[in-house]
């Protein structure tokens, strides 16, 4: 099973690569969203000098204006020859086709990977590797990794998930029309909102690219490994946002002990399996943990009217 | 020269024959499976070959919205879907799905249409689905006015943009939102949206304490350009889209006419104002306050619903002319409570005819029994009227306005005055 993770910055990437992460995923805010910290050009051409497997997200959708900025990106990076190229956009796809750059494409829309009758087409398009939506049953993973036919998949096993993104700026309008000055919604805010009728709120914050919106509980799947390896899930993903680098670093580090174990014995894995989500809880003062979609249904937090969450 | 076309929703037979006697020159339509808007009636299939015929008589086509995100599910059942389909003849389907446009292309002669849902921004994505075999691209919600130029200059027409002008608007990129399958278990991308982004939220800080007493929601005001067809006429979008596969009759047959006559004047006299008895006439069936969204950039808070009343659905519409019987004596089928002594607006299908108002003088049902009153929606009625109607057109209730543009319903003021 392969680790990979979001980084904040350059230290935090490098670090990242030593405690063992398989890829470190990596961009700036000019074409991805959703990322804990900018990391330029010139960082990742570092990083790759260093040997590290370096995967850059490029998952903006991108506006006519932007396209000849992303052209001059996507054919810097082509230079550096990243380990993959994680895009949203197709207008990405096509201009790498168009201008012959050979970078190796994943697919990540966030949503809407939800079938293996989907390969076929990404095959046919030279893409050979996408992340599944998140809101996905195990028992689907599991059907969709066995029709898989070669393509690679990928899903998010931690951190905070991605519920949606708005091109509007909600909460500057929200500021203009509440005359509030004082409120900040940058990532380091942690600002949530709460629908009125539930306990757990929804960490929202908007940024250049608009305003996203992600769960209030924080996935977790430290102690169902054994599960999504008998789901034929290989790659996994921690997801970043809204978090600094040393919970990276920390979680990460739980996450590649728990792996590691599970490669070489299953059954102790599972008798640990408790411990390694505890560790985890011990790193998340305010956030509830929560399988998300892999859980039984009492896990889908939001669904709760009358949970008691610790925010 | 290529006119634009006219899109329009219809939700069943009723409203899709209705959209096109209005001057719709197009219409989509959701099937009973691998539609959005689940809960609209949709069409079986001997009703779409039914509507294509309809459609084809008056040169108007037939595009299938096949707009889910299959699950796996999903995925067998598809290939004899898309089949039972291409039989009916239908012009083109709206799909996101990259399983159902490459099943599409690889086993049937069907067009395909780029779904919203893929939120296609900028002319290489486009061009990406042309190379798919796609014919057209239904660009995303987000796209501005200057955008689109640059879009459809850079494209050189190589494949055809439709744009949305009129209806609800998503505050989420089009099939990038989960709220309802987090907060219902409702899938939006298979057609259970819960409309979530609708709700009331208080706003909380990190330290758990409300960041402002005022409730924070991202529900948007409707889309509606009307004012802005000239320009988008010029601007060379192919195809209008007016959203609304739930919405009523009344919705389809108002909003489909003002379109249809904002065009067609444009077309003749190329005055780049539109007339504002058309802005006023989609007003009549708006279900919630309207702006324009995305189209002259950036939204702001004057775009967004934050306190203001959701307007209640009005029944304005009082019936629907079905034939008539001899002049100014017609049957009609009753579509909401109405009153013999209100005044009331006829508009119709006849692209010439201009909105008139007229009073009944008599309502009796089949049996020859008078009223002064119709009170059950759906009941065949005949009326006696001061003036002519024809089949199809539709009746509804003429209202008044104050200075202050607040509507007084015609049969209190009439009261009044026989009071005094």
């Amino acid at each position: 099973m392969n680790l990979l993770v979001q980084a904040c910055n350059l230290t935090n990437a490098i670090n990242l690569s030593k405690i063992g992460v398989h890829t470190v995923i990596v961009g700036e805010i000019s074409f991805a969203s959703r990322l804990p910290g900018d990391i330029n050009l010139k960082e990742i051409k570092e990083l790759k000098d260093k040997g590290i497997r370096i995967a850059v997200l490029v998952n903006n959708l991108f506006s006519e204006t932007e396209l000849e900025a992303l052209e001059n990106y996507l054919s810097e990076l082509s230079k550096i020859k990243p380990d993959s190229v994680i895009f949203h956009d197709f207008a990405v796809q096509y201009i790498n086709e168009e201008n012959n750059l050979n970078l190796n494409l994943t697919y990540h829309p966030e949503t809407v990977v939800t079938s293996y009758a989907q390969f076929d087409f990404y095959k046919q398009n030279n893409i050979n590797s996408v992340c599944l939506a998140r809101e996905l049953f195990l028992s689907e993973v599991k059907k969709i990794n066995q029709n898989a036919n070669g393509m690679r998949t990928e899903v998010q096993a931690h951190g905070l998930c991605f519920m949606m993104q708005s091109r509007w700026n909600m909460m500057e309008s929200y500021k203009q029309y509440v005359e509030n000055k004082d409120l900040s919604f940058s990532q380091r805010d942690l600002m949530l909102i709460k629908e009125e009728t539930r306990d757990l709120g929804n960490y929202i914050f908007e940024d250049r690219n608009g305003t996203h919106m992600f769960t209030g509980y924080e996935m977790c799947t430290v102690d169902i490994l054994h599960k999504m390896k008998k789901s034929l899930i290989e790659n996994i993903r921690i997801d970043s946002a809204m978090r600094e680098a040393d919970w990276i670093e920390n979680v990460s580090k739980i996450y590649i002990e728990a792996i590691n174990l599970l490669k070489i014995n299953e059954e102790e894995y599972i008798l640990n399996s408790a411990n390694f989500l505890k560790r985890i809880q011990g790193l998340n003062l305010k956030t509830v943990l929560s399988k998300g979609f892999y859980g039984p249904a009492m896990e889908n937090l939001h669904l709760q009217k009358d949970f008691k969450g610790s925010r | 020269m290529k006119q634009v076309e006219l899109l329009a929703p219809a939700g069943n037979l009723e409203k899709a024959k209705l959209a096109i006697d209005f001057g719709a020159n197009a219409i989509f339509i959701g099937g009973k499976i691998y539609s959005l808007r689940a809960r609209a009636a949709n069409f079986d299939m001997p009703q779409i070959k039914e509507i294509c015929e309809y459609a084809h008589s008056k040169n108007a086509k037939v595009y299938v919205a096949v707009n889910v995100i299959c699950h796996n599910n999903l995925v067998p059942g598809f290939p004899k879907y898309i089949k039972q389909l291409e039989e009916c003849n239908i012009d083109g389907i709206i799909s996101a799905d990259p399983y159902i446009i490459k099943t599409t292309k690889d086993t049937t002669s069907v067009d395909v249409h780029i779904s919203t849902q893929q939120s296609v921004t900028n002319s290489k994505a486009a061009l990406f689905w042309k190379k798919q075999g796609s014919t057209r691209v239904v660009l995303a919600r987000e796209v501005d006015k200057d955008e689109l130029k640059k879009i459809i200059t850079n494209l050189k027409g190589e494949i055809e943009i439709e744009h949305f002008i009129h209806g609800a608007v998503c505050i989420s990129y089009s099939g990038r939102c989960m709220m309802s399958n987090n907060f219902s278990f409702r899938d939006a991308n298979v057609g259970g949206c819960a409309h979530s982004c609708r709700w009331k939220f208080d706003v909380i800080d990190k330290d758990n304490n409300k960041a402002d007493d005022t409730k924070f929601t991202m529900s948007a005001k409707d889309n509606s350009l009307i004012r802005e067809i000239p320009e988008m006429i010029d601007i060379g979008i192919d195809s209008f889209k007016i959203e609304g596969r739930m919405k009523s009759l009344h919705y389809v047959g108002t909003v489909v006419n003002a379109y249809r006559k904002a065009i067609d004047q444009y077309y003749e006299s190329k005055n780049k104002v539109v007339n504002s008895d058309l802005v006023h006439e989609i007003n009549k069936a708006a279900h919630r306050d309207t702006g324009t969204s995305w189209y002259h950039s950036n939204p702001g808070p004057d775009q967004m619903l934050y306190h203001d009343e959701e307007k209640v659905v009005k029944q304005d519409f009082a019936f629907q002319v079905v034939k008539e019987i001899e002049p100014k004596k017609y049957l009609i089928i009753a579509r909401n409570y109405f009153e013999k002594k209100m005044n009331f607006e006829i508009f119709g299908p006849n692209k010439n005819s201009e909105i008139r108002r007229i009073k009944i003088l008599s309502i009796k049902d089949q049996e020859n029994n008078e009223y002064d009153i119709s009170r059950t929606p759906m009941k065949k009625l005949i009326i006696e009227t001061n003036d002519l109607m024809y089949e199809n057109d539709i009746g509804r209730i003429h209202h008044l306005y104050n200075k202050n543009n607040v509507k007084l319903y015609y049969y209190i003021f009439w009261r009044y005055h026989e009071k005094n």
